[in-house]
C-alpha cells in the first residue's frame, strides 16, 4: 500500500506492507536510524517517537495507522533551540552511558517538558514520564537529575512540533 | 592529580541520536542471516530434510560439514559453530541461512525438518550432580590452606547451609548483533563487541589453511556487561561462514527474544557453606563446595570458576580453608561472562554464611563482619598479603556514618515487633562487605601480554591506539583524562584510533575491570616515552612547550610511534595448581548497606535506600564512576529481588521484557555513593578496578537486610514473591 505522512516536518510518501513497523520505515525507508529498537515488543522505548503529538512506540504501530500522520523523531528535534539545554543536562550530570537507551530517554523529556508546568512536577511525576523507558547501565539516577535540572529552568518547548 | 568529572567524550552524540551502532551502519547489498536451531536438549540428528514446496533457490544454506575447523577458540574448543551430528543444548545453531529478507528466513525455516534421536540429558545442575560423570566436570579447583580438618574438628561450633543462586540474563539495550563484509580474500567483520582480538583470534583458527584472512572493527556497543565478550565470537564465525560462501555482505542481528533465549547467562550456583566458628564469633576454618552450573559447553566457565574460588573468602581474615570448586555441565545453552564473573556467587555464600553464625551465636551480624574482616597486613587463605591499597575500613567507616546502620538496626528491630503487623510491612537493613580482584585472575596478565601504542602526530596531537572498546563504561573518555593529564593537551588533541584489529595492537579484551588498570597505565608508559623523546621529561612545561617539541621533532624525524607491554611487577607470582600466592595484583573493595520494605500482603521486596562506599584506588573520571556504581548496584539489586529466569525442561521460558523482570525507573532506590581512593602503586594515578565491583556487594545487602526482616536466612536468590512467601510461611524451608 501507498502511505502519505510527514515525518520531522516533511511529507513523505511510501510504499509499505500494512503491518510493517513504524520503526523499520524511519529507520530503513527513510534512514532516520537515531530511533533505536531494544525489543520490538513495547517494553523499553529505545524507539519512541512523537506521532499526532503524542508519545508512541513506534515498534507497534504498524504501517497501516499511519495515513496522515505526523511522526517526529529524534531527528527532528535535535536542532530545535531547547535542544541545546537537553544536552546539557543530560552531559553535565553524567545522564549518559552506553547511550542505546538514551534517544528513547530523550523524548520522553521532551515530552515531560512542554506538557509541566515546573511547579507540579516531583520525583513521582518525572518517573511516571519514563515508566515506559528502560536503562540498563545507568542505575537512572543521573537521568532524574538532569530532568530535575531542566525543569528549573525556564525552557521553551513548543506545544506541538512541525505543524 | 587533580579531581576530574569530565563530560564523556559521547555523550553529546548519544544524546542527539547520530552515534552509529551496528544496525546503524548502512551496510549495502547485504544478506539477512538466520540460525535454525536444535529443539532437543541432548540428540543426534538423525535427519534434515528440506521441504519441496519451496523456493530454496531464494535461501542459502550453510551446515556444519562445510566448516573445516567447527570450534569456536576459545578456552578449551569444545563448542561447534554448528553441531553436526549431536546436539547438546535446545537453540544450539544447526544450520544457516541467508536471504535477501527476514520473511524469506521465516518462511525458509517452516520448510526445514530435522529428526533427532533422543538421548540422556542433564537438564538441571541437580541432574548433573546425581548422574555424577567425569566428563561432565568442565573444571575442578582445590584451594587448601592451615589445617582445615582439624579446626573443624576442635571447632565450638560448626555452622553451615546451601546457599543458591540463579540465572542472570545481561539485557544490554542493543541485542547481539554483527556484520561481515566480503572484500576480495578479505572479509572485514564489524559488529556490537567487547574484545576484538578475541573474535580475530577465533576468525584465524577458523579459516586456518586457508586463504582467507579477517579484521575485526568493534562499532559503538550498546551496553554489554560480559555478555558481549565470549558469546560474539560464535555469531561472527556465522557471518564470516555465509559471506564466504555467498560473496555477499551478511547481517546478523539478534531480536530480543532470541537473544533471551539463546546468548549466555550468569552462572547459577549452589554453594555448600560451612564454617568453624569459636565462641566469641571468630571464624576460623571454611570449608565450601562451589558448583557451577556451565551449560553445554565450556566457554569461559574454568576462569570464572577460579575467580569464584578466589573470592569465597571475602573480606574476611580466615586461616583455615578448603575450597572446593566445580564447574559442570549440563544440557543447557552455555553460561558465560557475566559482571563480577564468578565473585558475586561465591560472595553471596559467604556474606550469607556470616548471616547464619550471628544469628546462631545470637550476635548481631555486623559485629561478626566487623570481628572477622582483614586487617592491614593480613594474608587471604592463598597467601597473599593485603599490605596496600587496602580501603576497605574506610569504606565501612563512611557506609555506617552515610547510613546511621547501628542506629537504623536498633530501630527497624523495634519497628518489626511493634508496628510491621499493623502497617502490613516488615523492616530490615542489612550490611555486606565486598571485594573484587583488579584484572585477569593469577599471572593471566602476564599471558596476555598487553601491547598499548601511541602515536605523536606532526600537528603535536597524539592518537592512542589500544583494542579497549567502548561499551558505555566510558573508557575513551578515562583514557583521555590519563592522557591530557601527563601530556597536558586539551582533549581536542587526543584521538582515540578506532577500533580496528588491523590499526590498533591487542591491549587485551575489555573485560575484567582491567582497561583502566591495565591498559591506562600502559598510556601513561607511553606518554613517558613521548616525553622522553621530545626531551620534556621532567621537565615543566605547557600545551604550547609540547606542540613546539612535537614540530621540532618532526624536523629531524619521520614518525613517533611508541609502544609498551605490560608485565606484572615481579613479586607478583600465582601457582595455578595449588592457588596459592597473588590471585589478584591488587583488589577493590567496598561496604554496602541496604534498607528494604517487605509487603506482607504482596510479598514484594522493596529496596527503599542504598549506601554503597567503594575503594576503587582513584577515581579517574569521579561523575562516570558514580554512575558505573549506581548502575551496577542497580544491576545486583535485580540480580538479587527481581531477575528470574525460568527454565523448563532444558529451555529458557521467558521472551523479553515482559517476563524477564529487570529495574526500571520505579524500583530504584534512593542512593548514597561514597568514593575512597587508596591508591594502588602500579595503577595510573593509583587507579584499580571500577566497573565490576559494583554489582557484587549489592545482592548480599538486599539479602542480609531481608534476612533481617523476616529474621530467616535468605538462602537463594533472586528473592522474588514466592520465594518470600515460602520463606516467611515455612518454618524449614527447602530449597
Ligand atoms: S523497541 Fe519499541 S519499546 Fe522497545
Ligand atoms: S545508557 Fe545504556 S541502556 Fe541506558
Amino acid at each position: 500500500m501507498n502511505i502519505d505522512l510527514t515525518v520531522n516536518g516533511k511529507p513523505v510518501s511510501i510504499e509499505a506492507e500494512p503491518l510493517d513497523r513504524l520503526l523499520d520505515i524511519l529507520r530503513d525507508k527513510l534512514e532516520l536510524t537515531g530511533t533505536k529498537e531494544g525489543c520490538g515488543e513495547g517494553e523499553c522505548g529505545a524507539c519512541t517517537v512523537f506521532m499526532n503529538n503524542k508519545l508512541v512506540n513506534s515498534c507497534l504501530v504498524p504501517a497501516m495507522h499511519l495515513h496522515n500522520a505526523n511522526v517526529v523523531t529524534i531527528d527532528g528535534l535535535r536542532d530545535f533551540d531547547f535542544f541545546r539545554f537537553i544536552t546539557k543536562a543530560y552531559e553535565e550530570n553524567g545522564a549518559v552511558q552506553c547511550g542505546f537507551c538514551t534517544p528513547g530517554f530523550v523524548m520522553s523529556t521532551i515530552n515531560l517538558l512542554r506538557n509541566s508546568s515546573e511547579k507540579n512536577v516531583g520525583d513521582e511525576e518525572i518517573k511516571d514520564a519514563f515508566a515506559g523507558n528502560i536503562c540498563r547501565c545507568t542505575g537512572y539516577d543521573k537521568i532524574i537529575k538532569a530532568v530535575r535540572q531542566l525543569l528549573t529552568m525556564d525552557i521553551k518547548v513548543p506545544e506541538r512540533f512541525y505543524e | 592529580m587533580k579531581e576530574h568529572s569530565e563530560v564523556r567524550v559521547d555523550a553529546a552524540s548519544k544524546i542527539a541520536g547520530i552515534e552509529k551502532y551496528t544496525r546503524d551502519l548502512r551496510i549495502k547489498n547485504a544478506l539477512v542471516a538466520g540460525t535454525v536451531r536444535s529443539s532437543k536438549a541432548h540428540a543426534r540428528i538423525e535427519s534434515i530434510s528440506y521441504d519441496d514446496n519451496f523456493d530454496w533457490s531464494k535461501v542459502t544454506i550453510l551446515s556444519a560439514k562445510e566448516i573445516k575447523n567447527n570450534f569456536v577458540a576459545i578456552i578449551k574448543n569444545d563448542m561447534p559453530y554448528l553441531a553436526e551430528k549431536e546436539v547438546n543444548y535446545i537453540g544450539e545453531p544447526i544450520l544457516l541461512l541467508a536471504a535477501e529478507n527476514e520473511t524469506i528466513l521465516i518462511e525458509a525455516k517452516k520448510h526445514i525438518k530435522i529428526k533427532y534421536e533422543e538421548l540422556a540429558a542433564a537438564k538441571t545442575l541437580k541432574a548433573a550432580i546425581d548422574r555424577n560423570r567425569a566428563e561432565d566436570l568442565f573444571e575442578e579447583i582445590l584451594l587448601e590452606n592451615g589445617e582445615p580438618e582439624k579446626t573443624f574438628e576442635n571447632a565450638d561450633s560448626i555452622v553451615e547451609d546451601i546457599f543458591e543462586t540463579g540465572f542472570q540474563e545481561h539485557v544490554y539495550l542493543e541485542p547481539q548483533v554483527v556484520v561481515a563484509i566480503p572484500d576480495g580474500n578479505t572479509i572485514h567483520i564489524k559488529g556490537s563487541m567487547q574484545c576484538p582480538y578475541y573474535v580475530q583470534n577465533a576468525m584465524n583458527e577458523l579459516f586456518k589453511g586457508s586463504e582467507i584472512k579477517v579484521d575485526v572493527t568493534q562499532i559503538m556497543t550498546g551496553g554489554a556487561f560480559g555478555g558481549k565478550e565470549d558469546f560474539p565470537s560464535l555469531i561472527c564465525g556465522h557471518v564470516a561462514l555465509l559471506a564466504r560462501k555467498t560473496g555477499r555482505s551478511i547481517i546478523l542481528s539478534y531480536n530480543r527474544e532470541e537473544d533471551i533465549r539463546f546468548t549466555t547467562k550468569r552462572h547459577p550456583s549452589r554453594i555448600h557453606a560451612k564454617a568453624a566458628v569459636s565462641s566469641d564469633g571468630k571464624i576460623l576454618g571454611l570449608d565450601m563446595d562451589i558448583l557451577l552450573d556451565s551449560g553445554a559447553y565450556t566457554t569461559l566457565s574454568p576462569v570464572v570458576l577460579a575467580r569464584a574460588v578466589l573470592t569465597s573468602f571475602g573480606c574476611y581474615r580466615i586461616p583455615n580453608v578448603r575450597i572446593h570448586g566445580k564447574a559442570i555441565k549440563t544440557n543447557i545453552s552455555p553460561c558465560g561472562a557475566f559482571r563480577g564473573f564468578g565473585g558475586p556467587q561465591s560472595l553471596f555464600a559467604i556474606e550469607m554464611l556470616m548471616e547464619k553464625v550471628a544469628k546462631t551465636l545470637k550476635i548481631p551480624v555486623w559485629e561478626i563482619k566487623k570481628a572477622n574482616m582483614l586487617f592491614l597486613g593480613d594474608k587471604l587463605p592463598t597467601g597473599q598479603p593485603i599490605d596496600y591499597s587496602y580501603g576497605l575500613p574506610q569504606c565501612v567507616k563512611k557506609v555506617l556514618k552515610s547510613s546511621e546502620y547501628e542506629k537504623k538496626y536498633d530501630e527497624f528491630k523495634k519497628y518489626n515487633e511493634n508496628e510491621s503487623a499493623k502497617a502490613g510491612i516488615l523492616k530490615g537493613i542489612g550490611i555486606s562487605l565486598a571485594v573484587h580482584g583488579c584484572g585477569f585472575t593469577g599471572v593471566g596478565e602476564n599471558r596476555i601480554k598487553a601491547i598499548a601504542e601511541m602515536e605523536l602526530l606532526n600537528d603535536g596531537k597524539v592518537l592512542v591506539k589500544t583494542a579497549n572498546t567502548e561499551m558505555g563504561q566510558g573508557v575513551d573518555t578515562a583514557y583521555k583524562i590519563i592522557v591530557s593529564e601527563k601530556l597536558g593537551l586539551p582533549f581536542k588533541d587526543i584521538i582515540i584510533e578506532e577500533k580496528n584489529t588491523s590499526k590498533v595492537p591487542n591491549s587485551g579484551p575489555t573485560v575484567a575491570s582491567r582497561s583502566t588498570m591495565i591498559v591506562g597505565k600502559l598510556l601513561l608508559d607511553n606518554c613517558e616515552q613521548i616525553l622522553d623523546a621530545l626531551s620534556l621529561n621532567d621537565v615543566e612545561f605547557s600545551s604550547q612547550d609540547f606542540k613546539e617539541a612535537a614540530i621540532e621533532y618532526f624536523g629531524k624525524h619521520d614518525s613517533l610511534v611508541v609502544q609498551k607491554e605490560y608485565k606484572h611487577p615481579k613479586f607478583i607470582k600465582f601457582n595455578e595448581d595449588t592457588y596459592k600466592g597473588y590471585g589478584y595484583p591488587v583488589y577493590s573493595w567496598s561496604a554496602n548497606v541496604a534498607e528494604v520494605e517487605i509487603d506482607l500482603t504482596s510479598y514484594q521486596v522493596e529496596v527503599k535506600k542504598f549506601y554503597t562506599a567503594h575503594d576503587v584506588g582513584k577515581a579517574i573520571n569521579k561523575q562516570q564512576s558514580e554512575g558505573q556504581i549506581q548502575g551496577g548496584v542497580i544491576q545486583g539489586i535485580g540480580y538479587a529481588v527481581y531477575e528470574a529466569l525460568s527454565m523448563e525442561d532444558g529451555e529458557v521460558q521467558n521472551r523479553g521484557f515482559r517476563d524477564y523482570i529487570i529495574p526500571t525507573i520505579q524500583d530504584i532506590p534512593e542512593m548514597y555513593v561514597d568514593i575512597v581512593e587508596d591508591a594502588y602503586f602500579n595503577g595510573p594515578y593509583g587507579a584499580k578496578a571500577l566497573g565490576e565491583l559494583p554489582f557484587v556487594g549489592a545482592a548480599p545487602a538486599v539479602a542480609s537486610a531481608v534476612s533481617f526482616a523476616i529474621g530467616k536466612i535468605a538462602r537463594k536468590i533472586p528473592l522474588t514473591p514466592e520465594v518470600i512467601a515460602t520463606l516467611i510461611e515455612n518454618s524449614n524451608y527447602e530449597y
